[in-house]
C-alpha cells in the first residue's frame, strides 16, 4: 500500500497520532498533506532515508492511509464484493492485497485486508472509501467503523524491519500472517507489508499510546524516519503505481482516464477467475488493453514528469512519475504508453532544456514479474467456462 | 456396474431454452415472442402483476382487474403474436374524455386529439387555434421522442430542444399559452396523473409528451378501452403463448436464479428442484428480480444502488364503486362508455400533493374514472353501473391501513360527486382495490430503465418488470425489448 497523491494545497492538515514524534525528527521541516493528514516529505536527507529503508530499516508514519474495521456475519461477503482480495480464503491473522474496482472494471482504490478475527476485518485503503463502503454494505448484516483517527499506524520499512520489531518485543509470526499482542500494556496488531521494493511490517495500535511504541522501537534501535520522497524511490523501484499520480481514481476520471488492473500492471491483484467482485464481469468482458503503465529506465539524470514517450517519432505516451534510483544508478520512471509501442524502441523527451531525447527501456520490477507470471498462468490454464451457451 | 444416476430428491429439468418469470402482460408477451421464435419456453407465473378474473366487490357488482384504458400498446407485439386473432379486441377505440373542472364546467374531448380544438372552441373560442397549434407542435415532438420513450432507440432530437422539453416544469411550459385557465388545468391533470412530482416542479413537462407519444389502437395520443380490461389483453397473450408452445407453471416457490460464471443457468425452487435454461426473462419487480433472486452480494455495487433508490411517498389509488342507478347529471349521464377526468384547479392540486407528501389524503384529487360495466356486460345489475376510479395523488400506504382507506374512500366520494354532480348518493358500495407508487419524472424513469435493463452484468438475464415500462403497464414494449435481447443472446452464443 502506497500513499496516494499529495495535496500541497491543503490549508490545515490534521496531525496524525504519530505527528508529535515525526515532527521531533523533522530537520528539513518539509511537509505536505495526504488525505488531509500531515505527512513529511523528508525529515533530513531523502537519500539517507532511502538508503536506510532500502538496506536496513526505517520508520514510516502510515497514519495518512485510510482504515476501517468491518465486523459482522456478512463482513466477508460484503468485502468480497467490494474488493478483489480473496476474502473467503483468508485465515485469521492473514492479510491480502487487492483493489477496489468500479462497476466498469476500472481501478478506484487500493485495498489491503487483514482478518483480525472470525468476523472482524481491517480494511486499509489508499484514499477514503467511506462512500463505496456505504454503498457496498447496504443490506448486509455488519458494522463499519472508520478508525483512521483512532489508531496509530507505524510502518517499519526495509530488509531488517522484522528484526527491528522483534528487538522491541513485537512478535511477527511469519512472513504472511499478522499478529496481535500486548507490548508494554498496549494492545497492538502487526501485519507484514511491502513498500515498493522493500518489505516491512505495519504496527497498528490505539492512538492514545502512539508514542509508547514509537519510543520503545527507537530505544531498542536508533531507527531513522523516512519521508514520502524517499519512499517514492522505493515505490518506483518496486513498480507499484501511485493513485492520483500514475493513474486516476475511476470515480474521478473521465472515460479515457479510467484504467483497468491489467492496464496499470496489476492484473494479479484482480484475477478474473476469482469469485465474484465488483467490476469483475466488466473487466472480463473488456478487450485487450490499449495502454499499459510500465517502468522504464532512462539514459539521463532524470525523466521530467509529463515528458513524452516517443516510438519511431510518434508520441506513444507520457511520463507519470520519476525518480533516480541510487541502487541501480539509473533514472526510473513510470510511463503510460500505448500497448502497440511496447515492443518497439522507446525514447523519452525532452529531458533537458535543449529538447533532447534519450533512450528508454522497459525495466523489470517485482510487480511486473508478478504480473508476467500471472498472465502466463492465465494463458496456460484451460478455461472451460468460455465455451458458448 | 455402478449406477451414477441421481436417485430421488427434487427434479432437475433440462432441455429448456428460456424461463420467463412473472405473470404480467410484459412477461407473457416476452414468453410468447420467444416461443414464436422457436425457443422452448417455460413461463413461471409468480409474484405480483397477475391479472385475475373479475371479482365481485359488492353484491351484483364486479370489478375487472387492471386498468381498462390503454394509452400505449405496442403494435409490433400485436402483429407478431396476431393478438386480434387470439381474442384481443377493443370495446372502444378513440375513447372520448369527459373533463370536469373545479368550477363545474365540462369539456368533452373527442378520441382523435387532432380535432380536440373543436371541442375547446365551444368552451373558449379564443383558445381553439392556440390549442390546435400547441397540440400539433407537441405531437410532432412526441412522435420524435416515441422510440426513446419505448426504449427502442436513442433520442433523435436536437440537444437544445431536448434540454428545454426535458428539464422544464409543466407550469412553465404552459404559462401564458391559453386565455382560459381550464385548458391549463386539463393539461396539468393529464400530465400529473400517476406522477410523483407536482406540475410546478422541474422535469415534469416530459410526462405530457410521453402521454402524447403513446399509440393505442392505431392512433397516436389516443386512448382505447380493451375488451375485458387488462385481463382481456393478458388472456389474448396467454393464448398466443400456448399456441406457440409456452409451458405455463403457476407457483410461488421460486427460490433463486442460478448463476454460474456470471451467466444465468436456470431457476431453483424451494424444494431444491431446478429448471436449467441459458436465458431468463423476468417480468417481476426490480427488487424481486435482482435482490431476491440473485442477491445483493452478486450485483455490482453501482447497479445495486439503482435498486435502493427511494420509492415515492405519493401514490395513486384505485377504487371500485357500485353505482345504483343512472347518473343525475345529464352531461355525465349522456354516455358512460368514455373516460371521465376531474381536473382540479392549481390550488386544489397543489394542496393534494402537499397533503399526500405529508402522509395524508386530501380532496378533491385528480380523478380518472371509467365504467367497466359500460364496456363489458354483466359487471353490474341492470340499470346500475360499476365504476373504476383512479385517484391521484394520495399518500403511499398499505391497503391494510384503515384510517388511510377511510380517507381515500372519502376522496372517492368527493371525486364522484364532482364528476357526476348530484349522484354521490347513488354510491352503494366502495372498495379501495389497489395502490400504485407514483412514477418518477419521465427522464429519470428512462435513465433508471436503461440501468436496470442493461447494466446488471449478468449474461442471459433480461428484465421487463414494471420499472422497465414507461407509459403504462399494458404497453408491452418492455416485454418485446427483453425478448429481442434474449433472442440475440441465445442465437449468438451468449454475445448480446
Amino acid at each position: 500500500m502506497h500513499f496516494p497523491i499529495c495535496n500541497d494545497e491543503c490549508a490545515e492538515p490534521r496531525p496524525t497520532p504519530l505527528y508529535a514524534a515525526c515532527a521531533a525528527h523533522s530537520i528539513s521541516n518539509s511537509w505536505t498533506a495526504v488525505n488531509g493528514w500531515a505527512a513529511a516529505r523528508a525529515y533530513s536527507n531523502p537519500d539517507d532515508e532511502y538508503r536506510a529503508a532500502s538496506d536496513d530499516a526505517a520508520l514510516v508514519d502510515l497514519g495518512p492511509l485510510c482504515r476501517y474495521t468491518v465486523r459482522g456475519p456478512d463482513a466477508a461477503s460484503a468485502l468480497a464484493r467490494l474488493t478483489t482480495t480473496p476474502v473467503g480464503e483468508l485465515a485469521i491473522a492473514e492479510s491480502a492485497r487487492g483493489l477496489i474496482l468500479d462497476a466498469g472494471g476500472a481501478v478506484a482504490n487500493f485495498a489491503d485486508l487483514t482478518r483480525l478475527s472470525g468476523d472482524l476485518y481491517l480494511l486499509t485503503t489508499a484514499t477514503p472509501a467511506d462512500r463505496r463502503l456505504d454503498l457496498a454494505t447496504r443490506g448486509f448484516d455488519l458494522a463499519v467503523a472508520n478508525v483512521g483517527a483512532e489508531v496509530a499506524a507505524l510502518g517499519i520499512v526495509g530488509p531488517a524491519a522484522r528484526e527491528a520489531a522483534a528487538a522491541a518485543g513485537i512478535d511477527v509470526l511469519s512472513a504472511d500472517a499478522s499478529a496481535q499482542g500486548r507490548v508494554r500494556g498496549v494492545e497492538l496488531a502487526v501485519r507484514p507489508i511491502n513498500f515498493g521494493a522493500a518489505p516491512g511490517v505495519e504496527i497498528i495500535y490505539p492512538a492514545e499510546d502512539a508514542l509508547v511504541i514509537w519510543e520503545r522501537l527507537r530505544r531498542k534501535r536508533q531507527l531513522p524516519v523516512a519521508g514520502i520522497d524517499a519512499l517514492e524511490i522505493l515505490r518506483i523501484e518496486g513498480g507499484a503505481p501511485r493513485l492520483g499520480v500514475d493513474f486516476l481514481n475511476a470515480d474521478l476520471a473521465d472515460a479515457a482516464g479510467k484504467r483497468r488492473p491489467d492496464e496499470i500492471g496489476l492484473p494479479h491483484l484482480a484475477p478474473p477467475n476469482r469469485a465474484w467482485f465488483n467490476g469483475r464481469r466488466a473487466m472480463k468482458g473488456a478487450g485487450d488493453p490499449e495502454r499499459y503503465l510500465v517502468v522504464l529506465t532512462v539514459d539521463a539524470d532524470a525523466a521530467p514528469v509529463g515528458a513524452a514517450i516517443f516510438s519511431r517519432n510518434e508520441t506513444v505516451g507520457r511520463v507519470t512519475s520519476a525518480a533516480f534510483s541510487p541502487k541501480l544508478r539509473r533514472s526510473l520512471c513510470f510511463a503510460d504508453i500505448k500497448a502497440s509501442a511496447l515492443d518497439r524502441p522507446l525514447e523519452v523527451g525532452p529531458v533537458d532544456a535543449g529538447g533532447g531525447r534519450v533512450l528508454a527501456r522497459l525495466h523489470d520490477t517485482a510487480e511486473s514479474r508478478l504480473a508476467a507470471a500471472f498472465r502466463e498462468s492465465l494463458r496456460a490454464a484451460t478455461d472451460f467456462r468460455r465455451s458458448s451457451v | 456396474m455402478s449406477d451414477f444416476r441421481r436417485r430421488g430428491g427434487p427434479k432437475i429439468e433440462g432441455g429448456v431454452d428460456a424461463v420467463v418469470l412473472g405473470a404480467s402482460a410484459d412477461a407473457l408477451a416476452a414468453a410468447a415472442l420467444l416461443a414464436r421464435a422457436g425457443l422452448h419456453v417455460v413461463l413461471i407465473e409468480t409474484g405480483g402483476g397477475r391479472f385475475h378474473d373479475k371479482a365481485e366487490f359488492a353484491p351484483g357488482y364486479f370489478a375487472a382487474d387492471g386498468d381498462p384504458i390503454a394509452a400505449a400498446l405496442d403494435q409490433e407485439v400485436i402483429d407478431a403474436l396476431d393478438l386480434y386473432r387470439r381474442g384481443l379486441s377493443f370495446a372502444r377505440r378513440r375513447l372520448e374524455t369527459f373533463v370536469r373542472f373545479s368550477d363545474g364546467a365540462a369539456l368533452v374531448l373527442p378520441g382523435d386529439p387532432e380535432i380536440g380544438h373543436e371541442a375547446v372552441a365551444a368552451m373558449s373560442e379564443a383558445d381553439a387555434d392556440r390549442y390546435a397549434g400547441f397540440i400539433d407542435a407537441e405531437r410532432k415532438t412526441a412522435r420524435a421522442m416515441a422510440a426513446w420513450f419505448s426504449g427502442d432507440a436513442t433520442l433523435d432530437l436536437s440537444p437544445d430542444v431536448y434540454i428545454e422539453k426535458s428539464t422544464a416544469s409543466l407550469d412553465d411550459m404552459l404559462a401564458g399559452r391559453f386565455e382560459d385557465a381550464r385548458i391549463f388545468d386539463y393539461l396539468r391533470a393529464e400530465a400529473a396523473l400517476g406522477a410523483a412530482a407536482r406540475p410546478s416542479e422541474p422535469f415534469t413537462y416530459l410526462a405530457l409528451l410521453r402521454r402524447m407519444a403513446g399509440d393505442a389502437a392505431g392512433l397516436q395520443g389516443g386512448l382505447a378501452a380493451i375488451e375485458g380490461g387488462g385481463r382481456g389483453l393478458v388472456n389474448a397473450l396467454r393464448r398466443a403463448g400456448q399456441a406457440g408452445g409456452v409451458a405455463i407453471r403457476q407457483t410461488d416457490r421460486v427460490k433463486s436464479v442460478i448463476v454460474e460464471f456470471d451467466r444465468v443457468a436456470g431457476v431453483e425452487f424451494d424444494d431444491g428442484g431446478q429448471i436449467r435454461a441459458p436465458v431468463i426473462v423476468s417480468g417481476l419487480s426490480a427488487r424481486e428480480t435482482f435482490l431476491d433472486f440473485i442477491g445483493r452480494a452478486r450485483l455490482d455495487i453501482e447497479f445495486a444502488r439503482t435498486l435502493d433508490e427511494p420509492v415515492a411517498r405519493v401514490a395513486g389509488a384505485r377504487v371500485n364503486l357500485a353505482v345504483n342507478g343512472p347518473l343525475a347529471d345529464p352531461n355525465a349521464a349522456a354516455a358512460l362508455d368514455r373516460r371521465f377526468l376531474y381536473a382540479p384547479s392549481p390550488f386544489e392540486l397543489d394542496r393534494a400533493f402537499r397533503l399526500a407528501g405529508e402522509g395524508s389524503c386530501g380532496a378533491p384529487l385528480i380523478a380518472e374514472m371509467t365504467f367497466p360495466s359500460a364496456f363489458e356486460a354483466g359487471l353490474a345489475p341492470q340499470g346500475c353501473a360499476a365504476a373504476s376510479l383512479h385517484l391521484h395523488p394520495v399518500a403511499l400506504r398499505p391497503l391494510s391501513d384503515e384510517p388511510w382507506r377511510a380517507e381515500v374512500e372519502a376522496a372517492a366520494r368527493v371525486a364522484f360527486g364532482r364528476l357526476a354532480p348530484g349522484s354521490a348518493s347513488l354510491i352503494t358500495a366502495l372498495e379501495v382495490a389497489a395502490v400504485d407508487a407514483a412514477a418518477p419524472p419521465t427522464a429519470a424513469a428512462i435513465e433508471r430503465r436503461a440501468r436496470l435493463t442493461g447494466a446488471s452484468g449478468l449474461e442471459g438475464y433480461f428484465f421487463c418488470g414494471p420499472e422497465a415500462q414507461i407509459g403504462g403497464p399494458l404497453s408491452l414494449a418492455a416485454g418485446r425489448r427483453a425478448s429481442e435481447g434474449a433472442m440475440r443472446y441465445f442465437r449468438h452464443g451468449g454475445i448480446d
